[in-house]
């Protein structure tokens, strides 16, 4: 089973994303904040992370994506966020995906599945 | 005794008849025939005590030689001094027989002789009775003499006089000279004369160098006297004046010749008061023209004043044109029938045709200034802003002049020469270079004047008159006049055209504040919408996701399903607003993509290089041949170049070289730079600091904001614009753009352009 770490500020998205993913077939683990989020990746080296760029306080979301590339290059990151601008950030450049935030979460399990399976095929 | 009483009263009639103005020898000769029943006679004369006696006349014109019995022509003083007239004895041959008595006067001598049929005792009277007769005619000659001489005074006098009058009484050298030869003729008698009046003033009033009366050639001079003397007065030289006298002969006696000494010196008297009265109208010419010629300039000063006026009430330059065209046309203007206004275009160096005044007929020019000249006491200037006000441009002259070009070029014609020697022209029939063919063809005008338009050492037109209607020669006052018209409506068209560029350039300046503005404005709401939608969509993310896992998750016959799907389709349409709202503020923001500044760099350079050839700029660059592409707006990169190469050449407006050089900063932070340095010798250190401030400019024709936008997207692509200046030498702007992740890192970039999902919308 494959396992993707999602990394939101907010609690309901997580669980929203959880219960989405989980009955979707995947191991889901969530991360709040940066720290959380760095030392999971370290641990559990998930297949693939869905990543908010805002996230409270913290370090954001461009950082922690030039983080998670630093320990493993090779895990596939979706940025998820509510801002349709980040693309123009070059520092999602790193990322393999970006997909805006929506409550219908079709787009992103689509997105998700085509990530791993060409993760698998190569 | 009763016969030489009666030969007495006769000699003493014709004495007094002589006086009336007969020639008293004429009579004599009749007296001596008839009432001496002489056969024949002869008078002789010797102009000058001493000399040879001459035949001056003799009856029926037939010659009776002198008797060689004659004491010799020389010694007939005084012979006849001695003896009052003695008896010849008679000639062998036809035997008449001869008296001879002297006449004698202060300037003649005259010899009569008397003849009388040889044989015959015809001799009328005793030697007493002919010497009481000669001492007679001798008494009457003198008399008639002086009474003929007081005669021809008083006349002359009367003709001194009539002429006088008749000559002062002229204010015109026609009239003078109409005077003056009917003067001539009819006190005089001359047959024939020429004057010429060598007076500089005389030929400025336009008059021939000599009038010859009668009219046509004059009569040879063959049977008649000639008399000459120069015109003086005071010295001064003011011509010549040939008469000619009829030689009336009667019987042979040419007999204006013995009254030639006085007659010379009466002609002296009459050519001296002609002389006068001629120095008094040139004087009076003179004074005429000087108060002509201030007149004439008052006018002109008049007329450049009140066109001013005109054209000082308006900037606008088609409303110029038209006025100036008007003034020239005006009839208390310069007054020409036609003017047209042609501008050159510098760049295509062609005399473009603006504007053509001038009616299309000459009825409809007196109608028009006639229905502007009636509004009384209205100034010229008046008339002129009249005239542009109210008179539109559809004159057929004004369409034709409209669609006239002209080439301005070496070997043009009348016209492009006009512009290129920058000096007015009068072109008429046989003008080098010939006028162009439009101007003869479509305009008809063949007797034209051109001046160029000149203002500020520049050429900005020409305006060519004509006198189409009235064929009123264009003289060269006129041209004068007309050069300085245009000068002044060169000043004109100069203000006119400077206002303009100012105009023009405060409505960039001010459309570039009124798009900073929307832009700022634009971008703040932009910011708003972004940050509401974040603040909102997490929540509606929320809201709608769950409320999909509900209506997944309850039963198709339960209510609640129904409910929830409501919830989750409300939500999405709240998502797709904002949507649309975030993409109207992201809208202004520069869109992002992988940009080759190496590229960019050459476009911009191949668009620029006719303008760096044109300012004498040379172009050096080292450009980094493994620059990573940057993460830019390509039209805003492109915008950034062309203002630092703009500004560099600005700094250098007689020419230099632009260096152009990019780099990669390994970093961190990893850059791209790009620099561009001109030779321009940099700027004060005072300067420097404002250098990047809206509105701050050193240029004449900048508004400062070149560097200020170059800075605001430099900023927005979170790079920096910095500056160096090297006093004296030039000044360097540079450019970092910042690459989002160490080059090793960047790997992915060329995948997330091609996915179309990344970038692109």
């Amino acid at each position: 089973m494959k396992t993707i770490l999602v990394i939101d500020d907010e609690e309901n998205i997580r669980r929203l994303y959880r219960d989405e993913l989980t009955e979707s077939g995947y191991s889901v683990r969530t991360a709040g904040n940066a720290e959380e989020a760095l030392a999971l990746v370290k641990e559990e080296r998930p297949d693939l992370v869905t990543l908010d760029i805002r996230l409270g306080n913290g370090p954001d979301g461009i950082d922690i994506l030039r983080n998670i590339k630093e320990i493993d290059n090779t895990i596939p990151v979706i940025i998820n966020t509510a801002y349709s601008e980040y693309k123009q950030n070059f520092g999602v450049w790193a990322s393999e995906d970006y997909v805006v935030k929506s409550s219908d979460m079709n787009e992103l399990k689509d997105r998700i599945a085509a990530l791993l399976e060409g993760r698998q095929g190569s | 005794m009763t016969r030489l009483s009666t030969l007495i009263g006769n000699i003493l009639d014709t004495t007094r008849e002589a006086s009336g103005g007969v020639e008293i020898d004429t009579l004599l000769g009749d007296v001596l025939s008839e009432a001496l029943d002489a056969v024949g006679w002869a008078l002789y004369r010797s102009s000058s005590p001493g000399s040879p006696l001459e035949l001056i006349c003799s009856d029926r014109n037939r010659s009776i030689p002198y008797p060689a019995e004659l004491p010799p022509a020389g010694k007939t003083e005084a012979a006849v001094c001695g003896e009052p007239f003695f008896l010849l004895p008679p000639c062998p041959q036809d035997g008449p027989l001869h008296f001879v008595f002297p006449l004698s006067e202060d300037d003649l001598t005259a010899t009569y002789l008397l003849r009388y049929p040889a044989g015959t005792d015809a001799t009328p009277l005793d030697p007493g009775s002919l010497q009481t007769v000669a001492a007679a005619l001798f008494g009457a000659g003198r008399i008639g003499r002086m009474l003929h001489r007081k005669g021809v005074h008083c006349r002359g006098l009367e003709a001194l006089s009539t002429l006088s009058r008749r000559l002062s009484d002229t204010r015109s050298p026609s009239a003078f000279l109409e005077e003056l030869t009917a003067s001539l003729q009819d006190s005089l008698g001359a047959a024939a004369g020429r004057i010429r009046i060598t007076h500089p003033v005389w030929a400025g009033a336009g008059l021939p160098e000599f009038t010859a009366f009668p009219d046509g050639p004059l009569p040879p001079e063959h049977g008649l006297k000639a008399f000459e003397t120069a015109l003086r007065s005071e010295g001064e030289s003011l011509g010549t004046l040939s008469l000619w006298f009829p030689e009336r002969r009667l019987r042979g006696y040419p007999l204006h010749e013995r009254f030639l000494p006085d007659r010379a010196a009466f002609l002296e008297t009459i050519s001296g008061e002609i002389a006068l009265r001629l120095m008094h109208l040139i004087l009076q010419l003179q004074a005429e023209a000087l108060v002509e010629e201030r007149q004439k300039r008052l006018q002109e000063l008049w007329i450049l004043q009140e066109t001013n006026n005109a054209l000082r009430g308006t900037l606008k330059l088609n409303r110029i044109l038209k006025m100036i065209l008007a003034g020239a046309t005006a009839e208390t203007g310069l007054g020409f029938n036609r003017a047209a206004l042609f501008l050159l275009n510098e760049k295509t160096n062609l005399l473009q045709g603006m504007l053509g005044v001038g009616p299309d007929s000459a009825e409809e020019a007196d109608r028009i200034w006639k229905s502007l000249s009636s509004h009384s006491g209205l100034s010229l200037a008046r008339q002129i802003e009249l005239y542009a006000e109210t008179q539109p441009n559809v004159s057929r002259f004004d369409t034709l002049v409209k669609s006239i070009r002209i080439a301005v070029r070496p070997g043009g014609g009348a016209l492009s020469s006009c512009v290129r020697a920058r000096t007015a022209i009068r072109g008429g029939d046989g003008v080098l270079p010939a006028p162009e063919a439009e101007i003869t063809g479509k305009l008809s005008m063949n007797e034209f004047a051109a001046t160029p338009i000149v203002a500020r050492k520049q050429v900005f037109g020409l305006i060519v008159v004509d006198n189409l209607f009235d064929g009123k020669r264009i003289t060269d006052e006129d041209l004068r006049l007309l050069s300085m018209f245009a000068a002044q409506a060169g000043l004109a068209i100069a203000n006119a055209k400077e206002l303009r560029a100012h105009q023009r350039s405060a409505e960039e300046l001010q459309q570039a504040r009124d798009m900073l503005m929307q832009t700022e404005r634009l971008a703040v709401l932009g910011e708003i919408a972004a940050s509401l939608a974040h603040e909102i969509r997490n929540p509606l993310v929320t809201i709608g996701g769950f409320a999909r896992r509900l209506e997944k998750k309850l039963g198709p016959g339960d209510s609640g399903r129904k409910y929830a799907g409501i919830i989750a389709s409300e939500v999405q349409r709240l998502e797709e607003f904002l949507e649309e709202v975030l993409l109207f503020g992201r809208d202004r923001q520069p869109r992002l993509e992988p940009v080759q500044l190496n590229e960019v760099i050459h476009a911009v350079t191949r668009l620029l290089s006719a303008k760096f050839t044109e300012e004498s700029i040379a172009v050096d660059e080292d450009l980094s041949p493994s620059l990573p592409p940057v993460p830019a707006d390509a039209n805003q990169l492109h915008q950034v170049l062309i203002n630092l190469l703009s500004n560099a050449m600005e700094a250098m407006p007689g020419g230099g070289r632009i260096f152009i050089r990019t780099a990669l900063t390994e970093g961190p932070p990893a850059e791209v730079t790009l620099t561009v340095t001109d030779s321009g010798g940099g700027v004060e250190p005072e300067v420097l600091g404002n250098i990047f401030n809206p509105f701050f400019t050193t240029k004449s024709g900048g508004h400062g904001l070149g560097l200020a936008l170059t800075q605001r997207i430099v900023t927005a692509h979170s790079g920096r614009l910095s500056v160096k200046n090297h006093p004296g030498r030039g000044l360097t702007l540079g450019v970092a753009l910042p690459l989002p992740l160490e080059p090793g890192l960047l790997k992915n970039i060329e995948s997330v352009r091609k996915s179309g999902r990344g970038v692109q919308q």
